[in-house]
């Protein structure tokens, strides 16, 4: 006997959603996947009518999808944004050079604009050249920081109002989980937040917070988006691997249980005297730190210097480096 | 097999046997075992803890170890904190001291408390026990007991909770858990320990007319029955301590035999394995407030230590319960009539293992459903099998995760009222201040779990409770009600008119105009067409979206105050939301949205008999056991 879709019981369910474990059809996943992020895109009022919003691209599954649904929402239910593609290029040879060219085809399949913007040209280095500096050992560290930075500066250059990301569900309990395990109070108290920094230029968002990497894989795949993956050929966040498997293990018993983490996360009340890092502007250049210094200009004056070890290796105790902080910042890739 | 590590086997701590057995609560045997390499205990590995005499041979054939770095003259046996190589009598004093440091700080034992102790045979409750009758002072006039440095006179005891009853293993009755823990306990029952043994399924005969009880003859399999029989033998005979029996006789088979098939059909109406652990482990804590209360105890110390606290960091974050979640991990909890305390909540499991084991202390394991042979995967599982991966991958990351957690902000009632300056709580008995203070201090609490309710769960149970029931109405009704169990279609509409309501609340608070919104009939036809699911996606985002201002302002989501209702709740329960969607959710539908009634600490009727009698044997104040 043909299973039909729990949802609409005419057409023939086709898969099993990963979030509710439903047998629905191709249409009714669609109709389902798509209202979701609508529905958290208005309850969390991510955008404003006339927002121009940059979407972080890489090429990936993900970034993909945000961009396909953001153009789908935007005509279907007349948000009244401007969009924009924003890639970063990093420099990594047999990576970033095939994951952009997915990009690049993209801006002309959904007809949004595409801004890429470089490591070479923001910092003067490539992300190939760091490696050949540091080793493979940290590198994501500069890269994580480097990225985030590079895409404010083209966001800036957009004019954009807000910026959006692709972190899926699974990512934010990652984060939050690794928060945990690492202590990281300040960190932890934010990671789980739909968008940070609402009082700056320009506040970003996850219209994926509720989406689970499995259905927009599926998403992909049946809409036959065109998305680039392969892993970055520098070395995978091996931390970050034990908790993506934990998160992992954890859905396969209760689907619900991403969804828990997150709202856990939401629900953690941090005792007033827990110490909270303030919030400042780096004196180099401009940009927000935590620091005198931000963790970008510190790294780069290593590199420059000759001194790449400064600002990722542990200094604690002997500070030489100046402001650097300790801690190797989470960033998602 | 499980009888393998026997009380002569005593499983003590070796890693080849305990792997597969000794691990109670999932974390002991691994935490040994993941950690063996660096526990340097030398003898008993290779022979099974048999034998003495390889300790010595093992200890000469290193003559290249290390000293201890605390006291400088004994060779290290073993590596505590991480690194520091230690000997067994370093060992045993710090551990002891972090006890004693904990039960000084959070003022757990007083003088003249009568302490209970759960004891599960396992490493750490086994380290407890030792170390809280030394902390014991037997001194009967004030005199002696000044004299007695470093002691407080109190009275202790100890209850094995069997849980036999839920184990889905056929023809496996406690009796042989019951007899180990007997023999484990039989020396400190020599110095003035009492003894208690209760089954699970205790639970459901007090508090319950005896006219529940009859249960049809044969229900029950033979060797259960038997030992039914055995099982409700106390320890109370000739005891002066002894403060009048509660008013219940002793449970006659035929009863145990019903109280029997009740919990297991309860248990079993929940499917998802995760939740049938945490819905035994409620009954296991309030099967202990009952043990505590009949016997007239003032205190309940349990094992639970830092690994197992970091274990439920993590489980309670998994299961959403981020806003409970503190109240899980303190020193002290006074949600129940009785105040739990942890004195080892600083000590990690690989020690007391290890202490254990040097110290030739006799340890067992009693299968229970989450560990042993036929635990299930669950949440609760998989959390300790990661634990101990990241723990292995770089030591000392169960201490992050309780520092992590140190920051979460803690209820009012993880404390004792502060006592009177210069009360000295050693040789004085708190005067007033216990009785002043009410048990959950004002904080709402879940009917099942106990867990302090976010302000939005309790507008859901205060919303449900408005509806056109009368004060006598039955709680599991409502509850069944709003875990969906009413049928999608009912289901959809209160999630429906919830999500609206939060969407009139956010309209009315947010600048009108640009904001991007959607009208209300647009989020019905949606909401109905994704069944439900969507709403329920939507309801989790405007949580979210209520959450906003939290990080500004730190305070939007504090404790909430006793709402009016909530001081009679007349015939209502108010559920949290992880008990609800996790533990009420799962239990297929409408097929008994009632069954809540069978948790004993729920049934009004029954239990209101026994409810007076406790109150009039309480020296505190009691706390209304139905909320």
């Amino acid at each position: 006997m043909v299973r039909k879709c729990v949802l609409c019981d005419e057409r023939r369910a086709v898969l099993r959603r990963p979030k509710t474990h439903q047998q629905v059809c191709k249409d009714c996943f669609f109709a389902a996947f798509e209202d979701e992020v609508h529905r958290t895109i208005i309850d969390n009022r991510l955008f404003k009518r006339g927002d121009r919003v940059a979407i972080g691209a890489s090429g990936g599954k993900d970034s993909t999808v945000l961009a396909y649904i953001m153009k789908l929402l935007n005509d279907r239910h007349g948000y009244g944004l401007d969009l924009f593609l924003l890639s970063i290029d990093e420099g990594i040879t047999g990576y970033r050079d095939d994951s952009l060219e997915t990009v690049k085809r993209n801006e002309e399949q959904y007809g949004i604009p595409l801004k890429i913007v470089s490591y070479k040209e923001l910092y003067g280095w490539t992300m190939d050249e760091i490696v050949r500096e540091i080793g493979r050992k940290n590198n994501c560290t500069f890269c994580g920081v480097f990225r985030r930075q590079a895409l404010d500066r083209g966001a800036a250059a957009l004019r954009a109002t807000k910026m959006v990301t692709g972190h899926n569900a699974d990512d934010v309990a990652e984060t939050v989980l690794l928060n945990i395990l690492r202590g990281d109070i300040a960190r932890l108290s934010r990671c789980a937040a739909i968008s940070t920094g609402d009082d700056g230029a320009l506040p970003r968002s996850k219209p994926f917070k509720y989406t689970y990497e499995k259905e927009i894989v599926m998403y992909a795949y049946f809409k036959k988006l065109d998305y680039f993956s392969t892993e970055c050929i520098y070395s995978p966040n091996a931390y970050r691997g034990f908790a993506r498997e934990y998160v992992k293990d954890l859905e396969a018993i209760r689907p619900q249980a991403i969804l828990d983490i997150i709202r856990s996360a939401e629900e953690f009340r941090f005792s007033l005297t827990a110490k909270m890092p303030e919030q400042g502007t780096c004196e180099r250049c401009g940009y927000i730190s935590s620091q005198r210094w931000c963790k970008a200009c510190v790294l780069l004056e290593g590199l420059n210097k000759g001194l790449p070890q400064l600002g990722v290796s542990k200094s604690r105790g002997s500070a030489k480096a100046p402001s650097a902080s300790s801690r190797t910042p989470i960033f998602l890739a | 097999m499980a009888q393998a590590p026997g009380v002569n086997g005593l499983c003590g701590g070796t890693p080849a046997s305990c792997s597969s057995a000794c691990d109670r609560h999932g974390e002991e045997a691994r935490g040994m075992s993941a950690n063996g390499a660096s526990v340097r205990v030398t003898g008993d590995t290779s022979d099974g803890g048999g034998g003495g005499s390889g300790e010595t041979a093992a200890r000469e054939g290193a003559p290249a170890a290390p000293l201890c770095v605390k006291c400088r003259a004994a060779p290290a046996e073993v590596i505590a904190n991480q690194r520091e190589p230690y000997c067994g009598a370093c060992l045993r004093a710090s551990l002891l001291y972090k006890v004693k440091t904990a039960i000084n700080k959070h003022a757990l034992v007083q003088a003249h408390d009568a302490v209970l102790l759960a004891f599960s045979g396992g490493h750490s409750s086994t380290v407890l026990l030792h170390f809280l009758s030394e902390l014991q002072s037997h001194a009967t006039t004030p005199l002696a007991a000044a004299a007695d440095r470093g002691k407080t006179v109190f009275r202790l005891g100890l209850v094995f909770v069997s849980e036999a009853a839920v184990l889905s293993r056929p023809h496996y009755d406690g009796d042989a858990d019951v007899e180990r823990i007997r023999k484990l306990a039989a020396p400190f029952e020599k110095r003035g320990c009492r003894v208690h043994v209760v089954r699970l399924e205790e639970l459901f005969l007090k508090g319950r007319s005896q006219a529940h009880q009859a249960a049809p003859e044969g229900t029950m399999p033979r060797g259960s029955q038997d030992s039914a029989t055995k099982g409700v033998v106390r320890n109370d005979s000739g005891d002066q301590l002894e403060e009048g029996r509660p008013g219940y006789s002793v449970p006659h088979t035929d009863g145990l035999a019903g109280a029997w098939e009740r919990l297991r059909a309860m248990v079993a109406r929940v499917a998802d394995a995760t939740a049938q652990e945490d819905l035994v482990e409620m009954l296991r804590t309030e099967a202990l407030q009952q043990v505590a209360v009949e016997h007239g105890y003032t205190k309940i110390a349990t094992g639970v230590c830092a690994s197992r606290l970091a274990a439920e960091v993590l489980t309670g974050t998994v299961k959403g319960r981020g806003f409970s979640l503190p109240a899980d991990l303190q020193a002290v909890d006074r949600r129940r009539t009785v105040p739990v305390i942890a004195p080892l909540r600083d000590c990690v499991i690989k020690e007391l293992a290890t202490l254990c084991t040097l110290n030739r202390w006799p340890t067992t394991f009693v299968p229970s459903l989450d560990a042993g042979p036929t635990a299930r995967p669950s949440l609760n599982r998989l959390t300790q099998d990661f634990l101990t991966l990241i723990e292995d991958d770089l030591p000392g990351r169960t201490l992050t995760i309780l520092r992590t957690a140190g920051k979460l902000q803690p209820f009012p009632f993880n404390a004792f009222p502060a006592l009177p300056p210069g009360h000295r709580a050693r040789l004085q008995p708190a005067q007033g201040t216990e009785a002043a203070a009410e048990p959950a201090d004002g904080v709402n609490l879940c009917a099942l779990c106990r867990a302090p309710l976010t302000s939005a769960e309790v507008q859901d149970g205060g919303a449900g409770e408005r509806g056109a029931r009368g004060p006598e109405s039955e709680p599991g009704q409502r509850l069944g009600a709003d875990a969906g169990d009413g049928g999608n279609e009912g289901r959809d509409t209160a999630e429906q008119a919830r999500a609206e309501q939060a969407e009139e609340r956010r309209g009315a608070a947010a600048p009108a105009g640009d904001q991007l919104r959607e009208n209300g009939a647009e989020v019905g036809s949606t909401g109905g067409e994704s069944d439900g699911r969507g709403v329920e996606v939507a309801s989790v985002g405007h949580e979210a979206s209520n959450g906003d201002s939290r990080g500004s302002s730190g305070a939007g989501r504090g404790v909430v105050p006793p709402g009016p209702q909530s001081e009679a709740r007349p015939g209502g329960v108010a559920c949290c939301r992880s008990c609800r969607e996790q533990v009420l959710g799962g239990t297929g539908g409408t097929a008994n949205p009632a069954w809540l009634h069978d948790l004993p600490w729920l049934d009004r009727a029954g239990g209101r008999a026994a409810e007076e009698a406790r109150r009039d044997r309480m020296r505190n104040k009691i706390q209304d056991f139905l909320l």
